[in-house]
This record gives C-alpha cells, sequence and structure tokens, in this order.
C-alpha cells in the first residue's frame, strides 16, 4: 500500500495545472492512497481546487502567513514535518518543484528521484536522461521514503468531478529565517503560461532582433497561445530568459508548438518531443526541426507569419 | 607554496554517520520513441488548412 503525499504548486489562489497530472503519475503506482498537500498563506481556495481532482483521497492544508510566496527554505521543513506517513512525496517537475523537492529530500535524508516519466513499480521508474536521448529504469530503495519530481508533460491532466475532504494539518516546526521573500520581477503578461498552454507559438534566432519578435506575439495572440523561444532568441536578448523552450529552458508537451524561425538544436526538441503536433517554418530546409516536425513550411518568415496572423485572427 | 604546509586530516567515513554511495540503482537504459517526420505544405494557406483539418485552430 502505497501513501502518496503531493506537494500543491499554486499562484496563492489557483492550483497550477501541473498537480492533476502528478496525480495521474501517482494513481499509476500500484494501490496508491494520494493525498495533496497545500501551503499557502489562504488555503481554502486552493485546497477546493484540489479536492476536485479524481483519486484524490484527501486534501492537507498549512495555513501560515510565512507560506504567502513559494521560498523553499520555508516551505520544505513544513513539509517534511508531515511526510513521516508518507512512502511516496511527489512534486511537479516545473521551476517551482525543481526547487522545491530536493530541499525536502535532503531533509528525509534520501535521492531523488526526478522526472518521472512512466510507473513500472512502486519504486521502479523511467526517467529521461542525457537531454532525453535515453530513457533510464531507477529502482529506488523500498525500505526509505521516495522524494521524486513527476515530468509534467508525460502525463495527462486526471479529471475533476471529486470532492475529496479537506483537513488542516499543524506543522508547527521553527522556520528559518536566512532566506527571505523580497520581491518578485517577472514579465507580466496576459498570455497563457507557457509551461501549461495548449497552444504554443515559438520564434527562433532567424526573427533577427527584438522589435521583429514583435511577429511571434502577433500571432501567439490571434491563436490565443503561449510564447516560447529558442535559446539561441533569448541569449540573443530578443526575448526574456523566461520564455525558453528546451533541455535549460522548460520542458512542455502542448497540442500544438509552432515553431518559428528555429533550426531544431537537439537541446531545443528536447523540450517539445511530447507536443501533440509540432509545425515548423524555417527558411533551410535541412534544419532538423523539420525531422520532427508533422508539418513543415520551408520559406521566409517574415512573409509567412504575417499571412498566418491575418489568416488566422 | 604556503598551502601545501597546512595540515591534511583524514576522518574515516563512519564517523560522519552518513551512508556514502547512490541509494538509487540504475536498471537498464533504453532509447526514447522518437518522433516521425510529418508532411510538407507549400505557402501560409495550406499550413492553415491542414491544421484546420487536424482540428487545432
Amino acid at each position: 500500500m502505497a501513501k502518496v503525499l503531493i506537494i500543491a504548486e499554486h499562484d496563492g489562489s489557483v492550483l497550477n495545472p501541473s498537480i492533476a497530472k502528478c496525480v495521474t503519475c501517482a494513481a499509476a503506482i500500484d494501490n496508491a492512497e494520494i493525498e495533496v498537500l497545500v501551503l499557502a498563506a489562504s488555503t481554502a481556495e486552493i485546497a477546493a481546487q484540489a479536492a476536485e481532482i479524481s483519486s484524490v483521497s484527501r486534501v492537507l492544508t498549512i495555513e501560515r502567513a510565512e507560506n504567502a510566496n513559494p521560498v523553499t527554505a520555508i516551505l520544505a521543513p513544513q513539509i517534511a514535518a508531515v511526510a513521516g506517513d508518507y512512502s511516496h512525496i511527489l512534486g511537479p517537475s516545473t521551476t517551482y518543484g525543481k526547487d522545491l523537492m530536493p530541499h525536502v529530500a535532503a531533509l528525509l535524508g534520501v535521492n531523488q528521484v526526478s522526472d518521472i516519466m512512466s510507473v513500472e513499480g512502486s519504486h521502479t521508474f523511467r526517467r529521461p536522461v542525457y537531454a532525453g536521448n535515453a530513457v533510464v529504469s531507477v529502482a529506488a530503495p523500498e525500505d526509505s521514503q521516495l522524494v521524486a519530481t513527476v515530468r509534467v508533460a508525460s502525463w495527462q491532466a486526471a479529471s475533476g468531478g471529486n470532492s475529496a475532504p479537506v483537513e488542516a494539518v499543524d506543522a508547527t516546526v521553527e522556520l528559518p529565517s536566512h532566506t527571505r521573500y523580497i520581491g518578485l520581477e517577472s514579465a507580466a503578461s496576459d498570455r497563457p503560461d507557457l509551461q501549461t498552454a495548449a497552444k504554443v507559438v515559438a520564434g527562433g534566432r532567424a526573427l533577427g532582433s527584438e522589435e521583429q519578435f514583435e511577429l511571434i506575439y502577433k500571432l501567439a495572440d490571434a491563436l490565443g497561445a503561449g510564447v516560447g523561444a529558442s535559446r539561441a532568441a533569448v541569449d540573443a536578448g530578443y526575448c526574456p530568459n523566461e520564455l525558453q523552450v528546451g533541455q535549460t529552458g522548460k520542458i512542455i508537451a502542448p497540442d500544438l508548438y509552432i515553431a518559428i524561425g528555429i533550426s531544431g538544436a537537439i537541446q531545443h526538441l528536447t523540450g517539445i518531443k511530447d507536443a501533440g503536433t509540432i509545425v515548423a517554418i524555417n527558411k533551410d530546409e535541412e534544419a532538423p526541426i523539420f525531422e520532427v516536425a508533422d508539418i513543415g513550411l520551408v520559406g521566409d518568415l517574415f512573409s509567412i507569419v504575417p499571412k498566418l496572423t491575418s489568416a488566422l485572427s | 607554496m604556503k598551502a601545501k604546509k597546512k595540515p591534511l586530516d583524514e576522518l574515516p567515513l563512519a564517523d560522519l554517520g552518513v551512508e556514502a554511495g547512490p541509494q538509487v540503482k540504475e536498471l537498464s537504459y533504453a532509447q526514447p520513441e522518437g518522433r516521425q517526420r510529418g508532411v510538407m505544405v507549400d505557402d501560409a494557406a495550406a499550413l492553415v488548412a491542414a491544421l484546420k483539418d487536424k482540428g487545432l485552430v
């Protein structure tokens, strides 16, 4: 019997869609009893969303003013304090989970298993290595707790319609004061979040400048899509770092991915290979992106993209 | 050169109270499932038609 605790990622009011995917992963473990832990300053709204996810048997909440912002040094000791009864502690392999879960694993004195792609047994999992060029099966020791991150792109979201009970738990641990939340700077955007968007339009170095990268934003807005970029475009300063897709950026699995002026370096492809449909627009017909694209179009993006935008608006 | 004169202490691992070595075992490696090359279209209009065909836009 596996007792699984999933750490809920949220923005203070809305549960991140990655959590429903973590639940699907947890449900793949035999006889799993799945609970979700919400740490926030105000937990009711988030906990209600977590309680709707099917297969969740209980939602636990820790409501403390210190939890208003996701600071790993503050959250991890609280998670470690309530983790005692659980055989598995899972988080999403998002920026949030990649920051938090290793801290939890360290406090519990166990190795972390990262990026679970599939579940082979209660302690045996498949995960990608070498930028997704190989898949390794790993076995964690069965006699200790398992801390892991779930590769969100590999899992479908669990359905809703559940109404699991919500319970507050007491985690009166002393919190460290060495790390404090100062502020958050991010490029505010009304577009869908890159990591969870159903459609993503991404631009590469061929866009040529920050001004011309506007073409990508316009097409994305016509489609209601999120915006991504290759590392080359980010390094050239055409768009902010948080748009980077690939090995050192975000690993995404939208239904539709449109790569514009992106050659398709292996480090970029590793970030998109679970996408439903990949469309590539590039002037170089030899570009490696066409090897993985479902629909390819060779041509000048500066004439094609405006036509696409007007046809789709 | 001064660094060479610093004392070099050796501690037995057992005294540190940590377990050495990886806990997670690697069982086997495999090739990931690859993607197949798809179709090529000629222009923007054909691309829009192909996307509509798949119900994506």
